[in-house]
């Protein structure tokens, strides 16, 4: 195989399999430490998107708690996550006083990511389902440590492997009750995979993930009286009249003192974002709008049956999502409420580490986490494990 | 639970592809309620394969798509990183329109049209089965139990039922790469009395169009316009961006050969019919050993990636076989792969099994629309999904399916061609498949068929006008010219000089001279006086080539039109449905079982039946005569 055996000169290729979140950023930390890095997904198409609906903490947080996750992010996935693709930043909530929820689009999310990645010299990308990783000794198959290989028989060698799959092991879809045949919603479940690990030793648990679900909005104005269409006609109007808001203005009149860290982090990248907009304007001036409409910020919270807060899924859509089952005013979701099914890694180390010789580690939600928020950090955070000299000023690339 | 509640609408439509995006669409339009079924509602309207929209044959449809009030162009339009007009130094015939699209803009576009439609819902979930009563489509399950009720469904399912992706010896489950396919689908509408054929497809490797070497490959530039698919609304004007053309080698032919043994094609493991039309390389070189190159077209994927397709490099060898072909091709000797090309193989509805209309003629209710149908291409599935959209509507209001005739567009060829011919590998437009080409031309598709839009309520009354104040202008113009004198003199022959063309040797009417191939509009001002050059300085240039167009194809166009109307009363004769073929005497044993098996609508459709002579046409004809309605007897009452 060409590819294969392709080790870089600093130290050696790590192979993340899985292109979600955690792998993205544990790619571009990597990637920013001087060590290649190759991303196998087994969609190119939907690269670094969220899948879980658009709330990045999964819960209400502290602006406290806001401020410190954005601290501890790259400039660069700070600015996609918390800049350009947020569509809902800051809804303090009545009941929830001084916590908030932030929104992300997710389509953004995933396009923002992968040209960051691509942009990123030493970040391979490659689409492939991956079946079987396996560790390697001397006079191995493949040159290297680590090979992992795909359904279409390329084997890719490294001197270490992230795994960095999500709910993808053995993963099964449950919706509302029923359990249809196999997984659901087209993605392909790594039995595969699954199995080689578990030959490799690694331990594995089943976890269980709530989806909520989404709602499409449009014709809302129709069933006025109903607190759900109320609600969300109210928001959406405020959408489109393109009465968007820049996150620092939100932001100051939201709240007091907390947000007040918060603010000068985005202020400080304010500037550079600026000067790249207006960069990126005169480079494609007149290129192909986004549905989106002209500004990607926007605010939008809408209030559904039971007090729950109903999200905004993108500036490109009309889809919003709501936590947990249900209906809303009789409407039909445009997606279902479901849970997932799947192996998680049992017994990982610091980073993610599952072995002693640091060949095999994993992140994100195969590592446990419950949050894009958590999968981000264990992503960064394994590659600085993963590193071992962690650059505190933090070498970013996105700006370089 | 949601599992347990069963909803009920008009029309349901399975996949969120081109086909299904349209059909959902045009339904919903048209006052239906609607729910499009998609596996994934991320994946709405993406574009698995090649980044463009148009071309020769397929920019026909999409304008007739936008003509009859779908979507397709108007997205297209919203969404091009490059326009072009193909064929600008042929006939106008087969001049057509072809837009390199960013792919996630288009997707983006598309889902919010969706999402906004009044009476559309999207309902993300795997089908199940159709449920079939009496020969009737009552609706459908959902894997996870829910039910919906319908009074149509359309099927527009893509690739995805029984999905196989191969490359070399390695094959498994899948409907595109990272994707499940459909599993129980296909059982379902076999259960129901349906066919199913198995076709294949294959999409080339994409690469980092950074590592490219452009310099070694010619730019492809697009036209600086203003141009656009929709008839409605003018694209803004943007910057384009280009494709690249390379060749392959006699090095990229031999690392093909080397390797031609591993080829899924020549192993065996993959059996079934691939597009002729769009052959791999793998096919290419098998298939035409004598030539020493072969076009390569790096198409740039969007703005916000680098990722570029390879046009022309279509295969399932194995991967690393890919690389090696790829850098054996100049410009490309760099090429850093980011998605390998792989076949997919696929259940389709054998097509002869539907009606004109796209509903089965086993199961009522049951449409279906796009590559299951045995097409391939974006245009071809948008094609039928609004057609299939339009009479699963009817159907549902008790009207009459809309049947395009052969003469009226390309959809009607292509309709017509899917039910009538045996599709022996996936079904792709050209003009060549259009007998009455000239009159079916991209610039006229809103004359001729938004009227047909206006009349279904997909194109509002005040875009009609528009298309026939158009209407209008031309002939006024026309007749204007008609009425101007041409004199012969100094002037006037210079002028023709000028033009390259001969002088006149007596006065002649303007459109006489207009009639001239060299002379175009500008050039037929400039022989006219300035009160006459005044009136016709105005003319916008659309109009000014719809007359340019009339006045120099005019003959062509009279002979097609005759040849219609010769042909009309036959072409459009229906056939009693109930007709047995047995009854029938004279005609061979061929025609009877070709007849038997696609029981065409019409005599048109019969005649166009491989095995159906014209002398067994001639028979059928008579036959149909005698059955209608008072012929038996000679003295009915009138």
């Amino acid at each position: 195989m060409t590819s294969a055996g392709r080790v870089g000169s600093d130290g050696g290729r790590v192979v993340v399999v899985g292109g979600g979140v955690s792998g993205c950023a544990c790619a571009l930390g990597l990637a920013a430490a001087g060590r290649s890095v190759l991303i196998v997904s087994s969609s190119l198409d939907s690269l670094g998107m969220p899948e879980y609906g658009p709330d990045l903490f999964g819960a209400a947080v502290s602006w406290r708690e806001a401020r410190d996750f954005a601290c501890g992010l790259y400039p660069s996935l700070r600015r996609i996550w918390l800049r350009e693709a947020m569509v809902s930043d800051g809804v303090a909530l009545a009941e929830e006083e001084g916590r908030c929820r932030f929104s992300v689009d997710r389509r953004r999310v995933g396009l923002e990511v992968k040209w960051l990645l691509e942009n990123v010299a030493l970040a391979e990308m490659r689409q492939g389902v991956v079946v079987d990783v396996r560790k390697e000794g001397e006079g191995g198959r493949e040159k290297g440590a680590v090979a992992v290989e795909t359904a279409f028989g390329e084997v890719f060698a490294g001197e270490a492997c992230v795994l960095a799959v999500g709910l993808g092991l053995g993963r099964t879809v449950v919706v509302g009750g029923a359990e249809p045949a196999g997984e659901a919603f087209g993605e392909v479940a790594g039995d595969r995979l699954r199995e080689s690990l578990i030959a490799q030793g690694v331990g594995l648990r089943g976890a269980v993930r709530e989806v909520g679900t989404w709602y499409s909005v449009e014709g809302a104005e129709e069933e006025e009286g109903r607190d759900f269409g109320r609600a969300v006609t109210e928001e959406t109007r405020t959408v489109g009249s393109l009465a968007y808001k820049r996150v620092g203005d939100v932001v100051g009149e939201a709240v007091g003192e907390e947000a007040k860290g918060w603010r000068r982090i985005l202020e400080e990248e304010e500037r550079g974002a600026l000067a790249e907009a207006e960069k990126r304007a005169e480079g494609h001036e007149g290129e192909p709008a986004s549905p989106g409409g002209g500004s990607r910020l926007c605010v939008g919270k809408g209030r559904g049956e039971e007090g729950r807060t109903l999200l905004p899924d993108g500036t490109a859509t009309r889809e919003w999502y709501r936590e947990g089952s249900g209906t809303e005013g009789g409407r039909i979701p445009t997606r279902p409420a479901y849970t997932v099914r799947a192996d998680v890694v049992t017994g990982a180390g610091e980073g993610g580490s599952l072995d002693r010789e640091g060949r095999l580690w994993a992140v994100g939600r195969v590592a446990g986490a419950q949050s894009y928020a958590e999968s981000l950090k264990s992503g960064l955070f394994c590659s600085r494990a993963l590193q071992g000299s962690w650059d505190r000023e933090g070498k970013d690339l996105g700006d370089g | 639970m949601m599992a347990s509640g069963e909803r009920e609408f008009d029309v349901v439509v399975v996949g969120g592809g081109h086909a299904g995006c349209e059909a959902a669409l045009a339904a919903a339009r048209m006052g239906r309620s609607v729910a499009l079924v998609t596996l994934h509602v991320d994946k709405i309207a993406l574009m698995p394969c090649n980044p463009a929209v148009g071309g020769v044959g397929k920019g026909q449809l999409t304008r007739e798509i936008d003509a009859l009030g779908g979507e397709q162009g108007a997205n297209a339009d919203r969404t091009f990183v490059q326009i072009k007009m193909l064929n600008t130094s042929k006939g106008p015939a087969v001049q057509a329109l072809r837009v390199q699209a960013d792919k996630k803009l288009y997707e983006d576009w598309m889902k919010r049209v969706l999402v906004g439609a009044p009476g559309l819902s999207i309902v993300q979930g795997e089908v199940a089965g159709v449920s079939v009563s009496r020969e009737t489509v009552e609706g459908l399950t959902l894997a996870d139990g829910r039910r919906l009720k319908a009074g149509a469904v359309v099927v527009a399912t893509g690739t995805f039922m029984r999905g196989r992706l191969v490359v070399g010896d390695t094959s498994y489950p899948g409907g595109r790469v990272g994707e499940l396919p459909a599993r129980s689908l296909s059982k379902s509408l076999e259960e129901a009395g349906l066919e199913l054929g198995r076709f294949q497809s294959a999409t080339p490797p994409r690469v980092d169009g950074r590592t490219l070497n452009r310099e070694a490959m010619i730019e492809q530039p697009g036209d600086e316009g203003p141009l656009g698919f929709s008839n409605w609304r003018l694209p803004d004007p943007r910057p384009q961006t280009s494709c690249y053309l390379t060749y392959t080698t006699s090095a990229t032919h031999q690392t093909v050969s080397d390797y031609l043994h591993m080829s899924p094609i020549k192993s065996g493991a993959v059996t079934s019919k691939g597009p002729r039309y769009c052959p791999s390389i793998d096919r290419k070189i098998i298939s035409f050993p004598d030539r020493d190159r072969h076009p390569v077209f790096a198409e740039p994927e969007g703005l916000r990636t680098h990722e570029v397709y390879l046009q022309g490099l279509t295969t399932s060898l194995p991967v690393d076989v890919q690389e090696k072909i790829i850098r054996a091709t100049p410009g490309l000797e760099n090429a850093r792969l980011m998605r390998p090309g792989y076949a997919v193989e696929y259940d389709y509805v054998l097509p002869h099994q539907l009606r004109l209309s796209l509903e089965s003629k086993t199961v009522a209710g049951l449409f279906c629309a796009g590559q299951i149908n045995g097409t391939s291409g974006y245009e071809e599935a948008a094609a039928q999904g609004l057609m299939a959209g339009i009479n699963a509507s009817r159907l549902v209001t008790e009207e009459e399916p809309v049947i395009l005739g052969r003469e009226e567009a390309y959809i009607g060829v292509l309709l017509d061609d899917l039910v009538t011919k045996q599709v022996d590998e996936p079904y792709r437009m050209f003009t060549s498949r259009a007998e009455y080409r000239l009159l079916l031309r991209h610039d006229n598709a809103a004359e001729r068929l938004s009227p047909l839009g206006a009349d279904l309520g997909l194109i509002s009354e005040e875009k009609l006008d528009r298309v026939l104040e158009k209407q209008k202008k031309v002939d006024r113009y026309a007749q204007m010219l008609e009425g101007i004198r041409v004199q012969p003199g100094a002037e006037t022959a210079e002028a023709l000089e000028t033009l390259g063309t001969t002088p006149l040797s007596e006065p002649q009417s303007a459109a006489q001279v207009f009639r001239r191939p060299q002379v175009d509009f500008s050039g037929l001002l400039t022989l006219l006086g300035p009160a006459d050059r005044e009136a016709l300085g105005a003319v916008e240039p659309e109009v000014a080539e719809r007359l340019s167009i009339n006045a120099q194809y005019a003959g062509y166009i009279e002979r097609q039109q005759e040849a219609i109307e010769r042909t009309r009363a036959t072409e459009h004769k229906r056939i009693p449905e109930e007709i047995d073929y047995t009854l029938l005497e004279g005609i061979t044993v061929e025609a009877r079982d070709k007849l038997e098996r696609f029981r065409p609508e019409t005599l048109g459709q019969a005649s166009r039946i491989a095995g159906v002579s014209p002398a067994d046409v001639s028979l059928l004809a008579l036959y149909v005569h005698r059955l209608e309605p008072g012929r038996e007897s000679v003295s009915s009452p009138r």
